[in-house]
């Protein structure tokens, strides 16, 4: 072993996180390197002052605090979860985050009004960010799904190919997209099967993502326009928060491609979406 | 730092509701949580607070704990969704108030050490400053690692991110705090 590698590793070692193969090497080796063995004296003396600094500041639960949490714990009692919802992993997580909001019934089935919402908004963003080229061609394309809001399965809406990162993910969207991609003379042979609520609610969720996505490329190209006169205090707050929305994106994407049929998941996915939105809105219009 | 884990039974009692099992649970790791939520918020008040909020969270989700050997880290990681929810609220408020005052949760000048302390205030409190310079990631693995030794396995259980990224963050992380107490290293040669 040299020495490079041995402080390379020597953090670690100090930690107890090596084998016990590498360890013994290292040991061997700060038996034998007096610099590496005074650069281990000197991490075990930060180590000793970190350690001495938490036994000073830790701060010990006063009585009060017990008492607190215990009548927090009679005034909402734990049977207001029910045991289906305890289910581990991202669903506790959302449980315990500012989205806990979304678990509630009624919010899923607002979801289609919200499609719709986002729908109208975006092609009408696009409308007027493009109208400067064929007007005439854009008005009929984006007219599409503002005209034909219906939930159910309608081929004059326009599909867009979503980007990689959700089409990987969710399942339901691939489904949409082969349907409505069908060639039209197709369509009157087949009988539309009825959709389950369940598989609308999919399909609004796929449709409402590629909006999402849609307004966020607009939006990301108009930030990246105005970013070198932005004020650099401003643009880290922003990217800060964006990575925050950006790993529940990538928590709910996680979800919905384990579980495709599960439409809080999805539902997650767009508050994450809508949150992003407006995160850029916010930095977009400064 | 490190503590002992919690009586066998002890877990499974509480799971069931009795309140009793889930207090022991409080005196176990009541101080590691608080101490653990006030390195990053450095503040007393807001800490007690949001630790209290840890533990209401923690009853309430305690029958989805599927390794109870995993309390702790089970623990801390409901700590940082709560430390992580009030950084992005105090966020969204500055934003609101306006953008000169600092983005930390507020940091207390308040240097309560107890007698007979060994590190003298000026240094603990360069420690407190050092640590709220680190960026979140970097300052969650750092205490994670230093101060409540969890191995990186926990440590990229409760955070999700990869071993690698941790030992970089902590690498780096452990770089910054070198640079500010740097002197008082220097000054204990002597």
């Amino acid at each position: 072993m040299n020495c490079e590698r041995c402080q390379t590793e020597l953090e670690d070692f100090l930690y107890g996180e090596l084998p016990d193969a590498q360890a013994a090497e290292i040991r061997a080796h700060l038996a034998s390197c007096a610099e590496c063995a005074a650069l281990r004296q000197e991490l075990e003396r930060e180590q000793e002052l970190f350690s001495q600094f938490y036994e000073q500041t830790a701060l010990e639960p006063s009585g009060e605090m017990w008492e607190a949490i215990r009548a927090r714990l009679h005034e909402e009692p734990r049977s207001a979860l029910s045991p289906s919802q305890s289910a581990p992993g991202w669903r506790t997580w959302l449980r315990e985050s500012s989205f806990a909001w979304l678990l509630q019934p009624a919010l899923l089935r607002q979801a289609a009004f919200a499609v719709l919402l986002i729908t109208l908004s975006v092609a009408a963003t696009s409308y007027f960010l493009k109208r400067g080229g064929d007007t005439n061609q854009n008005l009929a394309q984006n007219t599409g799904p503002a005209a034909s809001p219906s939930v159910t399965q309608t081929p004059a809406v326009t599909v867009t190919p979503a980007p990689p990162s959700f089409k990987q993910s969710a399942t339901p969207e691939t489904t949409v997209a082969q349907t409505t991609t069908q060639p039209k003379t197709a369509l009157p042979v087949a009988v539309p099967r009825q959709l389950s609520e369940q598989e609308l609610m999919s399909q609004q969720i796929a449709r409402a993502a590629r909006e999402y996505e849609k307004a966020i490329k607009l939006l990301g190209q108009a930030i990246a326009k105005r970013r070198d006169g932005m004020d650099q205090n401003v643009f880290k707050q922003y990217e800060s928060s964006l990575a925050l929305i950006n790993d529940s994106l990538a928590t709910s994407r996680r979800a919905l491609r384990e579980r495709p049929d599960d439409l809080a998941a999805g539902q997650f996915l767009l508050a994450a979406y809508a949150k992003k939105v407006e995160l850029m809105q916010e930095i977009a219009l400064q | 730092m490190s503590f002992a884990e919690i009586a066998p039974g002890v877990v499974t009692r509480a799971k069931a509701g009795d309140e009793e099992a889930f207090h022991l649970i409080f005196n176990r790791y009541g101080r590691p949580v608080l101490s653990f939520i006030h390195n990053h918020v450095q503040n007393r008040e807001l800490a007690e607070e949001l630790a209290q909020e840890t533990f209401v969270r923690a009853y309430r989700n305690l029958p989805a704990l599927r390794e109870e050997l995993r309390l702790s880290t089970w623990l801390f990681g409901i700590a940082r969704n709560v430390v992580r929810e009030a950084s992005r609220q105090t966020r969204r408020d500055e934003r609101k108030v306006g953008l000169d005052e600092p983005v930390s949760l507020g940091l207390e000048a308040q240097g309560i050490l107890p007698e007979g302390a060994m590190l003298d205030r000026e240094l603990t409190e360069t420690i407190q400053k050092a640590l709220l310079s680190l960026d979140e990631d970097k300052r969650m693995v750092f205490s994670l690692k230093i101060f409540h030794e969890k191995s990186y396995e926990e440590i990229s259980a409760l955070t999700g991110h990869s071993i690698g990224k941790l030992k970089t963050d902590l690498h780096r992380a452990r770089l910054e705090m070198r640079k500010r107490i740097a002197p008082y290293l220097a000054a204990q040669e002597f």
